[in-house]
């Protein structure tokens, strides 16, 4: 007989229950009961959220970008750029009023940024270029909002944020040329998404949806707010030519944004400007197109780095 | 006795059998990381042949220059600055179907050999090309000279001029290329072309 088999055999130390296997309903009880506990607080979550919160409409993400914590803004921010980019997201990106919403959030935080560049330009003027930039660091927040609504203005059908890219594309001086630049980059960028909208908007969204689009440009166009009215105007006339008079004032025409945009000396923005020429037309466009083809590689290539 | 002198004898053989196993797996090992932290050899450098030296003598101009070698330079040497602009404009004028899309130029990025060459970086101070890329934009080239045959169903089809005909010859060479992605793109393109 074996070591082992002696083991077995012997019978069990006094004082110990007998060990069983465990049933089915115990292994049951083992995880459904927690299981239950842990989906019914989800679902209060959930409801608390969808009832008083409110869920992704246009109002919580602008709430949410209006809110002075930064975690909460850019939590606003990581959403709705995520939420926007789905395909079940198309209503939100038709929202007229939203869309100029974000516009109105764009002008005013580009002004607070001149402001802010401006006064810091003449603060640190006599510092060390070591110092400059590590001051330039600290427009950071300020520098990314301006980018993110930069970027978010072109997710939309309307291309309501045709004006503000346009001005940001052809800002060629500014006090921090490393953050101008970058915005530029988006800024073109943003126009080349505006432009593909354009151009499966028929594609994606019904007749009705699209004559919505219009009716609120339109509505808007009679409202009272210029702003508004005239980011309204040239979403108008970039959807339907023949809806607003072509030399209507204050229509801003993209193929001479980005002819005057041609000329500029950053050879990483024109290399863009070439590519964003597939989703715009215009008189100027093939001229563009042309002097692009011959183009020698003048200028800088300014390299923005993660710290920047 | 005997029994117990016989078990340590057996031990000792598997301990030595052991020893030698894990030896042998040390120098597995210890040859797997030195040859694989290879550094390039500096005193044999891989490099493309120098031929700008090569072009000049010391005779007086024009014999001083080695003309057939300028010629082999100018297939050596990748694009003139400014090619990333030039090509994405070249595209786009094609993607429109324009009748100015400069076929040159539209040639230029359909040579593979070019594009390994403009498409390059430098790892472990060598020159490395970056294949994806640069049989992206032979890719993307096909597509541009695809979409503008489509752009001219509208119209009757236009007389095939020199230049575009020089296109049709590469992208059948392309055709028959070795990478598939660029193959199936120009097979795809040449059903467009105005050919009898």
């Amino acid at each position: 007989m074996t070591q082992s088999d002696q083991r077995t055999d012997s019978p069990a130390p006094p004082g110990l229950p007998p060990v069983t296997p465990p049933s089915g309903r115990f292994i049951a009880q083992l995880f459904l009961v927690p299981g239950m506990i842990v989906l019914v607080a989800v679902l209060i979550i959930l409801g608390i959220n969808y009832l008083f919160i409110g869920g992704n409409t246009p109002q919580t993400f602008l709430s949410k970008l209006d809110s002075d914590n930064a975690d909460i803004r850019w939590r606003g921010a990581s959403d709705l750029a995520q939420h926007i980019k789905r395909p079940e997201s198309k209503l939100l990106k038709a929202d007229v009023s939203f869309a100029l919403a974000l516009a109105e959030r764009l002008r005013k935080a580009i002004d607070e940024l001149d402001d802010q560049e401006k006064a810091l330009a003449t603060k640190i003027a006599p510092l060390p270029q070591a110092e400059q930039d590590k001051a330039w660091r600290k427009l950071a927040p300020q520098r990314d909002f301006v980018e993110y609504l930069t970027s978010a203005l072109g997710d939309f059908y309307a291309p309501v944020g045709v004006p503000l890219l346009c001005e940001i594309i052809n800002r060629e001086s500014a006090a921090d040329v490393k953050g101008n630049t970058m915005r530029r980059r988006r800024a073109i960028w943003a126009l080349s998404n505006l432009g593909a909208q354009l151009q499966v908007l028929a594609k994606e969204l019904t007749s009705d949806q699209q004559a919505k689009i219009q009716g609120d440009l339109k509505q808007e166009i009679s409202g009272t707010n210029s702003q508004r009215k005239s980011w309204a105007l040239n979403a108008l006339y970039h959807l339907d030519k023949s809806a607003v008079a072509k030399d209507a004032p204050g229509l801003v025409y993209v193929d001479r944004a980005f002819a005057q945009c041609a000329k500029t000396q950053d050879r990483f923005l024109r290399l863009q400007l070439a590519y964003a020429f597939n989703f715009w037309d215009g008189e100027l466009a093939e001229p563009t197109l042309l002097s692009l083809a011959r183009d020698d590689g003048f200028g800088t290539l300014i390299r923005i780095e993660e710290k920047d | 006795m005997t029994q117990t002198q016989q078990q340590d004898s057996g031990l000792v053989q598997r301990g030595l059998l052991l020893l030698g196993g894990m030896t042998a797996l040390v120098v597995v090992v210890l040859l797997i990381v030195l040859r694989g932290a290879e550094t390039p050899d500096k005193s044999t450098p891989h490099r493309q042949p120098l031929l700008v030296p090569a072009c000049v003598t010391i005779a007086p101009f024009p014999a001083a220059l080695g003309w057939p070698l300028v010629v082999r330079l100018g297939e050596q040497l990748p694009s003139a600055p400014g090619w990333e602009i030039r090509y994405n404009a070249a595209a786009a004028l094609a993607r429109r179907g324009s009748p100015s899309t400069p076929w040159p130029l539209i040639r230029e990025m359909l040579d593979e050999q070019r594009q390994q060459r403009n498409f390059v970086m430098l790892k472990n101070g060598q020159i490395m090309p970056q294949e994806e890329d640069a049989q992206r934009t032979v890719y993307s080239a096909l597509a541009a000279v695809a979409e503008w045959h489509k752009k001219q169903d509208g119209a009757a089809a236009p007389s095939v001029s020199a230049d575009l005909q020089l296109v049709y010859e590469q992208v059948d060479r392309l055709a028959k290329d070795g990478n598939t992605m660029v193959r199936v793109q120009a097979d795809r393109t040449r059903q467009t072309f105005f050919r009898k």
